[in-house]
Order: structure tokens, then C-alpha cells, then sequence
């Protein structure tokens, strides 16, 4: 991988800007993940369960 | 507080299962008489509108919008309508969505085999359909966006989450990649050039393959593995980095698809990094689906339904870590161009968008029709041969993609290539397609299992087509439980936000590739010796897209000792600036087609060999798969459009001087009969014994074919003085 960084030349800061911005991405969506409180996340996870006609035959 | 009495709508649901089925067959169908044709050329039936250059469209195009696009919305509608606890936003909606949709593929079946296209990979519909589907594809997100806002449950499940993403990117993906300028009501062309039109095909044309085989089919796992599982997705929270993290990632990585090409090396090397990144929340997403099955493993093995669906996410996961491996060069340098990627696309195609909508098929038709499956056991069998079809597929594809990679590249102690004959390498994986055919028809055999199946429990029950169903109305929120999730919340309450994060999640790969790629001049060299095409090769260039043979010609010699031996020098951004479109093609089946017109190369051939090449081919090429193209000689061309293509051209920045119109019939007409005479010189005739006509097709495909690589032989002879 490293090699392949090394190859690119003189508009590594596309490279960069684009790691950078997914690292951002990456990190709100993780803090978003974390905040959600546990009982709203078990609410919605069940949600496609809930429906009337979800017993199985 | 009451609960509210409503229905699902169940008609539609049914309709787009029905209409899953038909064209699934009549998709596949194709794809094995497309993969017949690989091994026996007679087989296009001896006519031009069955030949693997026009129905290899129809194949990819039925499969990918007509049977997995039908499964999508068979999907969504069932789904959408419980998640949300309520019925579609408009039945009228959801009665268009469907109607046009089918209409829209029935204008593509017949459009395809008789020659109209773009070339552009998975977008070669003309621009009436184009537009077409931009109308229809609203109508859809109109009826879905309606629905979400009219809910009834407060929380959007993720499912949603991913069939908002669809709708929105394939929506941006189309109408970007579609633009280009009509010459006729079935003829366009592209409005980029050459370089900027690949990347632009390929950002587009990797994101089908994200937006529209994965995402869709992800929301779809996540609301039906629960259902079939009995238990709630493994992760929540995962699906949320999931979800985020895949789309985001996604729309960089389309540059992977021209790695060795004139793209920039940034750009391909981003391309490369992302792909990369990929791995992680694709895993994520097929780990999750997996997992949720933890403690109720045993229910796979009584559930065939069950058995579709494990095999289906796996398969996913194998196509996802596959696809990242394909995008390091190293890989690449092998995989590209060979049947690797045919069976990668058909391991993710077969398993993972077959198999989850085979599973889904068998779970939602006895729920609608309130009934049970007609037979569990054809279930079963079914599966097995779905799975034996993508083994004896994919197997022999891998063998004959590594098989070809590699004779192309070899080279004697001397120094020599070891083949350099192309075909010897064609025939050589003769065999394997002969398996993969055969891989083909078994699955096919498994999808008749299936429709047979499902008529009968069709049969068995009765459609019920306004399923009563009753939930509470949706509250306000408490402020007291404020402060907790505030961002969750804000984020799915209203779709608008979700939709606006969502957008600018996935523009900004697509920006940072294009701006740079558009704006920067440097990065398009211009090659002075390189001159637009003269009228007779512009019509030849027409006949050889409306042929297809970009399907198994590329032009784009990547710059390895290999090809550049074989072929002549690699390709330039410079040379194809006036290429609209670009005719790359990702697929040899045949050789390398840019260097044709360089006299002095290796793969240079003179008028008459054109000529009884495309009348018989086997009887120049010994073995040659390629089908005859007779009528090439018999039919003229239909030079009516010549000044409008003209004047296009001219407007999409090709610069032929004002009012060449006038005089470009004559400058046709000149190289035409400049061609005719070294045929009749070498007495070529045509079926019925006459001489060439003066304005025969085949005049304006040698044209062509002569030109290209031609301005390049020209510069460096230049350079060389």
C-alpha cells in the first residue's frame, strides 16, 4: 500500500483530502452510533418484527 | 389513544414478483445463449440481432433492471409498507411505478437487438429510455418518500435508510452519465469525450453495481433475514456504521475499473485506496446478516428458504473481498480484460441478488396469498442446483480468466511473446466456456423449479390484495425524553435531513474525482497529430457501436511489454479526445482493436483481409469465434443523419470547420470509393457474386478500423525524425 501512495504524482493532495474527509465521515458516524441510547436501538431493531402476521407456519 | 385501521397493498407486491419471474427467465435465458455463442459462434442464429455484440446488452440490461430491479421493488413494497406501519403513499403512483417500469424494459428488449446504443456499459439505452426511466425513477422515490413522510412508526429501520440512499444515487448516477446529445429520436452522443467520458462510465458503472445490486439488496437483508430468522438483526448499531460507511465509500472507488488506462494516477490510485477501504463495511454488513442467525443455525437446515439467504450474503462477502483484490494493480494487471471479472460479476449477480431474491420470492408469495408453499422440497432442490449452476459458472470462468491473463503476457527466453497469435489464447478457454454455459443452464433449471413452485402456491391460496392491518398514529414527541439521542432522532425524523447527509455523503467521492479530471487541463495531453474522425470513419464508428463490438474488442492498450509488443504503443489521454463516446470496452474476448489502422504495427490488416474477415471470419482465423457479418456488405449506409452528426460533433467541442456539412457527403463518398477500388482490385465480391457497393457499410467499418491508432503512428514518426 505503501508503494502505491509513493506512486502517485504531485496531486497526493486529492489522495489526502479524500482520507481525510473519510476519516471525519468515519468518526461522526461512529460518535452517532455511540450516542443512540440502547433502548431506542432495541425499539428499532425490532421493528420489522413487529408486524401481526410475523409467527412463522 | 385509538389505533388506525388501514391495508397493505399487496397487488403491487405481487405484481412486481410476477414480473421478477418473467424477466428473470427471459434475462438468463439471453445470458446462456450469449454464452453459448462463445464456444459456437453459429449459434447468434444466423442473424444480426441475435449476436453477442447486441445481445450481451440485452443480457446485463435484463438481469441488472428488468429481473433485479423488479425484485427491488417487489421488495420495497412489501417491506416499506409493514416498517412504516402503513399503506403506500398512492396506489396510481405505485400502478405508473410499475407499468412504465415494464414498458421501459420492453423498450429495451426491443431497442437493444436491433442496434440502438450508446456503448455506454450498463447505460447503452437511447435517450428516450434515458428519460424515461429519470420519470419513472421519481415516480418511485415520489410513492416512497410519501409513504415515509404519512408513517406511522417513528423510527425509519435501516432497511429504509438504504432504499432512501438508492433512490437518491442512482438517480444522480443516471442522469449524470446519460447526458448526451440526440442526433436522431434513437441516436445520441455522449457529451463527454474519451477520457472524462471513461471516468465518467465508470463512476457510474461501478455505482449500478453499489446503488443498485448492493444497497438496495442490503436493505432488503436487513429487513428480511429478521423475518425468516425470527429474531432481530445481530447489530443495530453496526448497521448504522454500516450504512454510513459503505455509501460514503462506495462512490470513490469507480476509477478501479481503469486502472493502466490514461485516467490520471491520482485518480486511479483513489480508486485503488477506497476499494481497499471497502472491505470493511461490506464485511460489516455481510457479518451482520450472518450473525443474525446466531443461536438459530439449525433453522438453515429444515429452511431452504434460510439456505438461500446464508449462501446469498456469503456470496456477497466473497464478490466484496473479491472486488477489492481486483483493484490492486498488481491483480489487475492480470484479471483485466479476462473472464475473472465475468465470473467475480456473476458470483455477485447469482449468488447474492439471485439467491436473496429466490429467498425473498419464497418467503413473501405464501404470506400474500395466505397460503403455504406448494412444495418444500422443490425449495430444496432448487437451492442445490442454484448453487451447483454458480460453482460449475464460476469455476471454469476463474480458470479461464487466470488461463488468458497469463498466455497474454508470457514470453519465450528469447524474448518473443509465447503467443502471439491472440486467438490461440481464445480457443485455449474454449472449454471453460463450454462449463460456463453449462453452470448457466442448471441455474436457469433451478429458476423454472422456482416459477413452477410458485404458481402452485399461487394456485393453492388466493391474492390478498388489501392485507388489513391496524397500528397506532404516530405521537408527538415527549420533551421530556429530549436530551437522549437528540442526533438519531434529528437525522430520521424527517427524510429531508436524511436525504440532504445522505447526498452529501455521496457527491463528495464523485467531486473530488471529476473536478480535477474536467478542470485541469494538464490532465487531458493534447496530441497534435490527432484529427476528428472524416465522415466515412464517423459512420463506421456508428455501425461498429450500433454492432457491439466494443463487447469484445477494447481499445486501450495498457502500457505492459505484453501489450505493447503485441498491440503497439499504449494509449494516451491525447487520442481519444474526440472520442464520443470512448470505446474502451472491458472485455477481450477479442483482440485489441486501437492500433488497427497503425501501418507499420503488428496488428495492421489491409482492406480485403477487413473484408473477408467480416464475411467469414473462421475461414481468415482458423477456430475464430467471431460471428460472420455478411450484411455489412450487402447494406448501405445511412449517411440521412451525416450533416446532424456533423454539426454534434461540432457542438460537443470536435472542430470541424463551419459548414464542413455541406461538403462532408463528398468527402464520404470520396473514401468510399477510395476503399471500393482496393476491394475490387483484389476482386472481392459480395454473397450473390456483385462487386462492393459504392456505399456498403463495410466501406465505412475499414475506414474506421484504419483509423484508429493511425494519428499516433504519425506523432511518433514524427518524433523520431
Amino acid at each position: 500500500m505503501s508503494q502505491l501512495l509513493g506512486n502517485v504524482s504531485g496531486a497526493d493532495v486529492y489522495l489526502i483530502i479524500s482520507l481525510v474527509i473519510f476519516m471525519l465521515v468515519f468518526v461522526m458516524a461512529t460518535i452517532y452510533m455511540l450516542v443512540i441510547p440502547k433502548q431506542t436501538l432495541k425499539t428499532i431493531s425490532e421493528i420489522p418484527l413487529n408486524d401481526e402476521d410475523y409467527e412463522e407456519e | 389513544m385509538q389505533k388506525e385501521r388501514f391495508s397493505y397493498d399487496n397487488t403491487i407486491v405481487r405484481n412486481f414478483a410476477i414480473a421478477t419471474m418473467v424477466w428473470g427467465i427471459v434475462g438468463m435465458l439471453v445470458g446462456v445463449l450469449a454464452a453459448t455463442q462463445l464456444f459456437e459462434p453459429a449459434m447468434n442464429l444466423g442473424n444480426r440481432y441475435t449476436t453477442f455484440g447486441r445481445i450481451r446488452p440485452l443480457h446485463t440490461n435484463a438481469v441488472i433492471f428488468a429481473f433485479v430491479g423488479n425484485a427491488i421493488f417487489m421488495g420495497v413494497y412489501y417491506s416499506l409498507q409493514r416498517l412504516l406501519k402503513t399503506r403506500m403513499y398512492s396506489d396510481v403512483l405505485s400502478k405508473i411505478h410499475f407499468w412504465g417500469w415494464q414498458l421501459i424494459i420492453v423498450a429495451a428488449a426491443i431497442t437493444l437487438p436491433l442496434g440502438f446504443s450508446t456503448a455506454k456499459e450498463y447505460a447503452e439505452l437511447e435517450w428516450p429510455i434515458d428519460i424515461a426511466i429519470t420519470v419513472i425513477w421519481v415516480v418511485f422515490g415520489w410513492n416512497m418518500i410519501g409513504t415515509i413522510i404519512k408513517r406511522r412508526e417513528k423510527h425509519m429501520y435501516v432497511a429504509i435508510w438504504f432504499y432512501l440512499a438508492t433512490f437518491l444515487t442512482v438517480a444522480l448516477l443516471h442522469v449524470v452519465n446519460s447526458f448526451e446529445l440526440p442526433i436522431s429520436f434513437l441516436k445520441s452522443y455522449s457529451w463527454y469525450a474519451g477520457v472524462q467520458d471513461a471516468l465518467v462510465q465508470w463512476w457510474y458503472g461501478h455505482n449500478a453495481v453499489a446503488f443498485f445490486l448492493t444497497t438496495p439488496f442490503l436493505g432488503l437483508m436487513y429487513y428480511f433475514m429478521p423475518k425468516m430468522a425470527d429474531r432481530p438483526i445481530y447489530s443495530y448499531k453496526l448497521s448504522i456504521l454500516h450504512f454510513w460507511s459503505l455509501i460514503f465509500l462506495y462512490i470513490w472507488a469507480g476509477p478501479h475499473h481503469l486502472l493502466y488506462s490514461s485516467l490520471p494516477d491520482w485518480a486511479q490510485t483513489l480508486g485503488v485506496v477506497f476499494s481497499i477501504m471497502l472491505i470493511a463495511p461490506s464485511w460489516g454488513g455481510m457479518l451482520n446478516g450472518l450473525l443474525t442467525l446466531r443461536g438459530a443455525w439449525d433453522k438453515v437446515r429444515d429452511d431452504a428458504r434460510l439456505k438461500f439467504m446464508v449462501v446469498g450474503i456469503t456470496a456477497y462477502g466473497m464478490a466484496t473481498f473479491e472486488g477489492p483484490m481486483l483493484s490492486l494493480k498488481n491483480i489487475n494487471g492480470i484479471a483485466h480484460f479476462t473472464d475473472w471479472i465475468v465470473a467475480h460479476v456473476h458470483v455477485g449477480a447469482l449468488g447474492w441478488n439471485g439467491f436473496l431474491t429466490f429467498g425473498i420470492l419464497y418467503y413473501l408469495i405464501p404470506k400474500i396469498y395466505n397460503t403455504k408453499l406448494h412444495s418444500k422440497k422443490m425449495v430444496s432442490t432448487h437451492f442445490w442446483l442454484g448453487t451447483l449452476g454458480i460453482v460449475f459458472y464460476a469455476i471454469p470462468m476463474y480458470i479461464a480468466g487466470v488461463t488468458q491473463g497469463l498466455m497474454w503476457k508470457e514470453f519465450t527466453a528469447e524474448g518473443i511473446l509465447k503467443y502471439p497469435n491472440f486467438l490461440s489464447t481464445t480457443l485455449q478457454v474454449i472449454p471453460m466456456h463450454m462449463l460456463r454455459a453449462l453452470g448457466g443452464l442448471i441455474y436457469l433449471v433451478g429458476v423454472f423449479l422456482m416459477v413452477y413452485n410458485i404458481y402452485k402456491t399461487m394456485k393453492a391460496g388466493s391474492l390478498v390484495r388489501n392485507e388489513d392491518a391496524e397500528a397506532y398514529p404516530m405521537v408527538k414527541e415527549d420533551p421530556n425524553m429530549a436530551t437522549a439521542g437528540y442526533w438519531h432522532r434529528w437525522i430520521e425524523k424527517r427524510p429531508t435531513q436524511f436525504i440532504v447527509l445522505s447526498f452529501i455523503a455521496v457527491t463528495i467521492g464523485g467531486a473530488v474525482e471529476f473536478l480535477p479530471t474536467f478542470l485541469v487541463e494538464s490532465n487531458v495531453k493534447t496530441i497534435e497529430s490527432v484529427t476528428p474522425y472524416t465522415p466515412l470513419e464517423l459512420e463506421g464508428r456508428d455501425i461498429y457501436i450500433r454492432e457491439g463490438c466494443n463487447n469484445c474488442h477494447s481499445q486501450m492498450v495498457r502500457p505492459f511489454r505484453s501489450e505493447t509488443v503485441r498491440y503497439g504503443d499504449y494509449t494516451k489521454s491525447g487520442e481519444n479526445v474526440y472520442d464520443h463516446p470512448f470505446l474502451w470496452g472491458s472485455k477481450r474476448t477479442g483482440p485489441d482493436l486501437s492500433r488497427g489502422g497503425n501501418k507499420s504495427g503488428t496488428v495492421y490488416k489491409t482492406a480485403d483481409w477487413h473484408f473477408d474477415h467480416m464475411m467469414a471470419p473462421d475461414s481468415i482465423s482458423s477456430g475464430s469465434i467471431m460471428p460472420s457479418y455478411s450484411w455489412l456488405i450487402e447494406d448501405e449506409i445511412d449517411d440521412s443523419k451525416l450533416e446532424k452528426k456533423i454539426s454534434a460533433m461540432r457542438k460537443l467541442g470536435v472542430p470541424y470547420p463551419e459548414g464542413y456539412e455541406d461538403e462532408a457527403r463528398d468527402d464520404l463518398m470520396k473514401q468510399a470509393a477510395k476503399i471500393k477500388k482496393e476491394l475490387d482490385d483484389k476482386g472481392k465480391v459480395d454473397l450473390n457474386g456483385n462487386a462492393v457497393g459504392e456505399k456498403s457499410e463495410i466501406l465505412a467499418l475499414i475506414a474506421y478500423l484504419h483509423k484508429l491508432g493511425r494519428d499516433i503512428e504519425v506523432a511518433s514518426n514524427e518524433n523520431t525524425k
